[in-house]
């Protein structure tokens, strides 16, 4: 399948058919990271529910250092 | 304490958490502040490095954290990264920051204007940054802008407060609290706009990039500190002319 993250193609695995699989796929399950799909800014409960489709555009981000 | 819509904070000083030599530095700056604000960017993770969780080990208890939305260039983006902030589940509170100008990093106001009444209307608790335009500050505050954030001079600037004639005057118009962000230097900076009666400070720079950074943010504390109780205690009036605190006796020989 394949998925645009953070403006880049990744082609994934189809086991890869969620946002939580997505996590742990790229070992994020157990870092602080904010997801956005197709647009929408995604709760932790949103995540759990969301099935990825080819296309779709995901933007994970985390917070860093800032003023 | 300092009350912004519905959080209080004992600390006047909201600190930045850019530009730190190191995270052991940064951690005991943090301490000597004794913040309870810090604040924070939002970056695209790099999938091939993850590295360690930046916010990881930071007490939530101890510290809320106040996200920005730098690297916005529109309403429309800022909105994004305020939404993916909030996301996190972890703090409702943001920091509107859209830059228009990139030698200057002055914010756009058209557009900082615009996200903020959009964020508002999702009941976020948003705090725009913005010029020192009085004007702006109180259209912000129409909005309903749960406080102000003018700065002081160009982010990162050290410049200080290059125009005390329109922070005066921000602050007095101002019914939220008037929080000073950007372009602090030195400690004096942050009296001197805590004597003009703003209700908190918002640095980095200043802090990040001293010297030592552990004194300096101890510095700010003191500063702010003393800023805030010297304007509760009510300054003496400015006057042209001397008036003698001794007694003037003629001592003249007669």
């Amino acid at each position: 399948m394949n998925i645009i993250i953070n403006q880049k193609n990744h082609n994934l695995p189809d086991s890869v058919s969620s946002i939580q699989e997505l996590r742990r796929h790229f070992n994020l399950l157990n870092t602080n990271v904010m997801i956005e799909h197709n647009g929408v800014a995604l709760t932790a409960d949103q995540q759990s529910h969301i099935q990825l489709e080819s296309g779709d555009k995901i933007e994970i981000v985390r917070f860093v250092g800032g003023g | 304490m300092l009350h912004i819509g519905n959080y209080s904070f004992k600390s006047r000083l909201l600190l930045g958490t850019g530009k730190y030599e190191d995270g052991q530095t940064q951690q005991e700056a943090v301490l000597a502040s004794r913040t309870n604000v810090l604040t924070f960017a939002l970056s695209r993770i790099d999938l091939n490095n993850i590295g360690p969780d930046p916010i990881e080990h930071l007490s939530r208890e101890k510290f809320t954290l106040l996200p920005n939305t730098a690297g916005a260039k529109t309403a429309d983006e800022a909105v994004r990264l305020a939404r993916l902030a909030r996301s996190s589940g972890i703090c409702d509170m943001i920091k509107v920051e859209v830059i228009g100008d990139p030698p200057t990093l002055l914010p756009n106001p058209v557009e900082t204007l615009k996200a903020t009444e959009i964020l508002l209307n999702e009941g976020f608790t948003v705090l725009p940054y913005l010029s020192d335009d009085p004007m702006l500050a109180k259209e912000a505050e129409a909005l309903g802008a749960h406080a102000i954030m003018p700065g002081a001079s160009p982010i990162g600037s050290g410049l200080g407060i290059v125009n005390p004639y329109n922070l005066h005057l921000i602050i007095e118009q101002s019914k939220v609290p008037v929080i000073v962000d950007a372009g602090i230097g030195a400690p004096h900076d942050a009296c001197e706009a805590m004597q003009y009666g703003a209700d908190g400070i918002l640095l980095n720079s200043a802090v990040a990039k001293a010297t030592d950074p552990i004194k300096m943010a101890n510095a700010m504390r003191l500063a702010i500190l003393a800023g805030r109780e010297g304007y509760e205690a009510g300054r003496i009036p400015k006057s042209n002319v001397a008036t003698a605190s001794s007694p003037q006796e003629n001592w003249a020989n007669s």
